[in-house]
């Protein structure tokens, strides 16, 4: 008796407009998973753009690379909003994978060219945060690469990302904040371990929060549960007025 | 201002938390946080919409404790915003799970029937 109650179609069953996509419509990609890529090579570019001015003074052609960094950080941001094909992210995964191989290499061999050259440069909290907003550029452009095309799979790629990303900054910021750092600590090169690890893990935390907001907005059809009111309220409407007609 | 508040003791009671160190804070935070995002995500994927809103409110309101141990709130806002948070999510959560009781007793009355 109970089966056939709840197994009766509900008005919410009814709305499930998987209306075929009009010959020759761009598939829309855009969505959560481009605008968390394109936010983040748009962080990475002010950050260049706000450096460009000191290293002026130390080398013009740092400056200029730089200044070149950011235009091609933001001109991909903006692209990748306006049109997000694979082609597209997977052009911004590789320049921002460029940026943070030359930053890592800047940082422990150095670089070939400017006023010191081979010369290893101090990492200081811009150029991570810097480096930090490319690598999830990378990553989202890949995988947004990866979606091709269907909005349903960038949807779940970007919370897929976000919960991910949040959990590792949460659990890597927790040990970073907690572990003695007696080695690590050297301010004036670096900022504070124990600081860098609360940062991080509230930002997992809000990342986390970003990707469950995305999870909650997402309701797939046919995947209501027993959880869920509505459609044994509805299926219980409708087997009472099929009992009393 | 709290502090100009009447102060029944000198020495109130339970001096004993001011020893914990905050990194202990920081876990119980961090770890309720963790249990309502996999509860919260539990109830989305089976469709409780209602228990994965107050579950998410929930992993918010610990998300706002931790603002005060990176610094960026004062502690006494952050607790009460939290607490704020908390309050609603324990609302919505009731009214999910009532409602969800609600709908439980209306089969069995129908199966009965």
């Amino acid at each position: 008796m109970r089966g056939s109650v709840v197994s009766v179609p509900g008005p919410g069953r009814l709305r499930q407009p998987h209306l075929p996509r009009a010959a020759g419509a761009r598939p829309v990609v855009a969505g959560p998973l481009a605008l968390a890529a394109a936010m983040a090579s748009g962080l990475a570019a002010l950050v260049h753009v706000s450096v460009v001015g000191p290293h002026l003074e130390e080398s013009r052609l740092f400056a200029g690379a730089l200044g070149a960094m950011a235009v091609a950080q933001a001109g991909w941001a903006l692209l990748v909003l306006a049109s997000p094909s694979p082609s597209v992210a997977r052009a911004g995964a590789a320049l921002n994978g460029a940026i943070v191989l030359v930053w890592g290499l800047s940082r422990t061999s150095g670089l070939p060219v400017g006023p010191h050259p081979w010369t290893p440069e101090a990492a200081g909290v811009l150029d991570l945060t810097a480096t930090g907003s490319e690598a999830v550029a990378v990553y989202g452009a890949l995988a947004l690469a990866r979606a091709g095309g269907t909005p349903g799979r960038a949807h779940r790629g970007a919370r897929r990302v976000l919960l991910r990303a949040g959990a590792v900054l949460t659990v890597s910021g927790l040990g970073a904040a907690l572990l003695p750092h007696p080695a690590l600590h050297s301010p004036g090169v670096c900022c504070e371990p124990h600081l860098v690890g609360h940062l991080a893990a509230f930002v997992g935390m809000l990342t986390t929060l970003t990707g469950l907001l995305l999870v909650g907005l997402e309701r797939p059809a046919g995947r209501r549960g027993a959880l869920d009111p509505a459609p044994d309220r509805a299926a219980n409407a409708g087997a009472r007025e099929r009992r009393s007609s | 201002m709290i502090a100009a508040a009447p102060q029944v003791l000198q020495n109130p009671c339970c001096e004993f938390i001011n020893r914990l160190p905050w990194g202990f804070f920081l876990v119980v935070h961090i770890a309720l946080f963790a249990v309502a995002v996999f509860l919260a995500y539990r109830s989305f994927e089976v469709g409780g919409q209602g228990l994965g809103w107050g579950f998410s409110l929930f992993a918010l309101a610990e998300a706002m404790y931790a603002t005060y141990h990176v610094n960026v709130t004062q502690f006494l806002f952050a607790h009460t915003v939290a607490e704020v948070l908390d309050g609603l999510a324990f609302v919505v959560l009731f009214a999910a799970a009532v409602g969800r009781a609600g709908v439980r007793g209306a089969e069995r009355a129908l199966g009965a029937a």
